[in-house]
């Protein structure tokens, strides 16, 4: 008879599977690590990253074909080592709506924070990472957990200046002068090794599976 | 109320065996996979891997496919739309024998109750 743990172990292999592309984390982490190039370079210079770019645009052209070279080699090491699987395309019609209830949301927050008339007491890009954060989490199975503790994270420091305490941490979540750039660069590098680690294992977990012949 | 035994008996002996369940289980997950991914997440040696393809391909659950990534030769394995309507017959089989097995468990004097395993989201797809 087949055990318990035995279906949870095929029910994780067919979750891997869906989000399998969700998890290659080390290519969303040479995003990241952009980010954070890119936020070191405003906080040094104080400049913002619209005054870098007019500064020495082909430089910056060089800064942006780097992480897409990393993604593309970091891609194939993925194919190498694990394998290759093409995901299901969903209906085009839901697909279109998955990205409006992530973009919507960001391009409208940064709107708000960046409008200076509109001085609210809240960091609505910080809100608005949070909620893509929590769609992410909940769209790839409520298995990475990461996303979710980013999410929580997000929102008490998007709501802090609320409570009138650490309030120039949440103003790093307003675009310009790199406080934007280097909480998502932190966020896309940490995500995406938390992505990886939890491949690896699942890798690992199956593997050992087989070999304690419990599959 | 059906019985557990008589669930049991309705299961396809045939996708049963434990490595075509956990092949077709993958495969149910994504629209192909190569065959260096099924042999990574399943821990199996070519061989094993090779020999139960061929028997899911000759029962017309898999479609196997060579081809080229790049300069790279390829086998993309793919359930066939037979092949995911069985697993998903076997998946809701598994499923109802579970809960009947509980339902009887609950019926003994002093059992406690177990949890079931299932994800939800997913037990909400299969369906």
């Amino acid at each position: 008879m087949i055990q318990d743990s035995t279906l949870q172990r095929l029910r994780r292999m067919e979750i891997i599977t869906k989000n399998y592309h969700a998890l290659r984390g080390l290519q969303g982490m040479s995003s990241g690590i952009l980010l954070l190039a890119i936020a070191t370079l405003e906080l040094g210079l104080h400049r913002s990253m619209y005054q870098l770019m007019h500064a020495a645009p082909i430089a910056w052209c060089g800064i942006f074909l780097l992480p897409f070279l990393l993604r593309r080699s970091i891609g194939h090491y993925y194919n190498r080592q694990f394998g290759y699987v093409q995901q299901i395309q969903g209906k085009k019609l839901n697909r279109i709506i998955g990205s409006l209830v992530v973009a919507v949301p960001l391009l409208g927050a940064i709107l708000i924070d960046s409008h200076s008339m509109i001085n609210l007491p809240v960091s609505v890009t910080g809100l608005a990472l949070a909620w893509i954060f929590f769609y992410q989490w909940q769209t790839t199975n409520e298995f990475r957990h990461h996303l979710l503790i980013m999410a929580f994270l997000l929102l008490w420091v998007s709501l802090m200046p609320l409570t009138g305490g650490l309030t120039p941490l949440s103003k790093l979540l307003i675009p310009g002068h790199g406080g934007y750039e280097l909480v998502l660069g932190l966020l896309g590098t940490v995500g995406g090794l938390c992505d990886h680690l939890l491949l690896i294992r699942a890798f690992r977990d199956t593997r050992q599976a087989y070999h304690d012949q419990t599959i | 109320m059906t019985k557990p035994f008589e669930e049991l008996a309705e299961l396809n002996k045939f996708i049963h065996e434990p490595v075509r369940l956990a092949i077709m289980t993958t495969l149910s997950g994504c629209q192909s996979a190569d065959f260096l991914f099924l042999q990574q997440l399943l821990g199996l040696t070519v061989g094993n891997l090779s020999s139960h393809l061929s028997k899911l391909e000759e029962a017309g659950m898999v479609q196997i496919e060579k081809q080229f990534v790049g300069k790279k030769p390829s086998t993309m394995v793919s359930s066939t739309p037979s092949g995911r309507e069985a697993i998903k017959r076997h998946w809701q089989l598994l499923e109802q024998l579970q809960k009947s097995a509980v339902e009887a468990h609950m019926q003994v004097p002093g059992f406690k109750g177990v949890s079931l395993p299932f994800d939800s989201q997913l037990a909400h797809d299969h369906t």
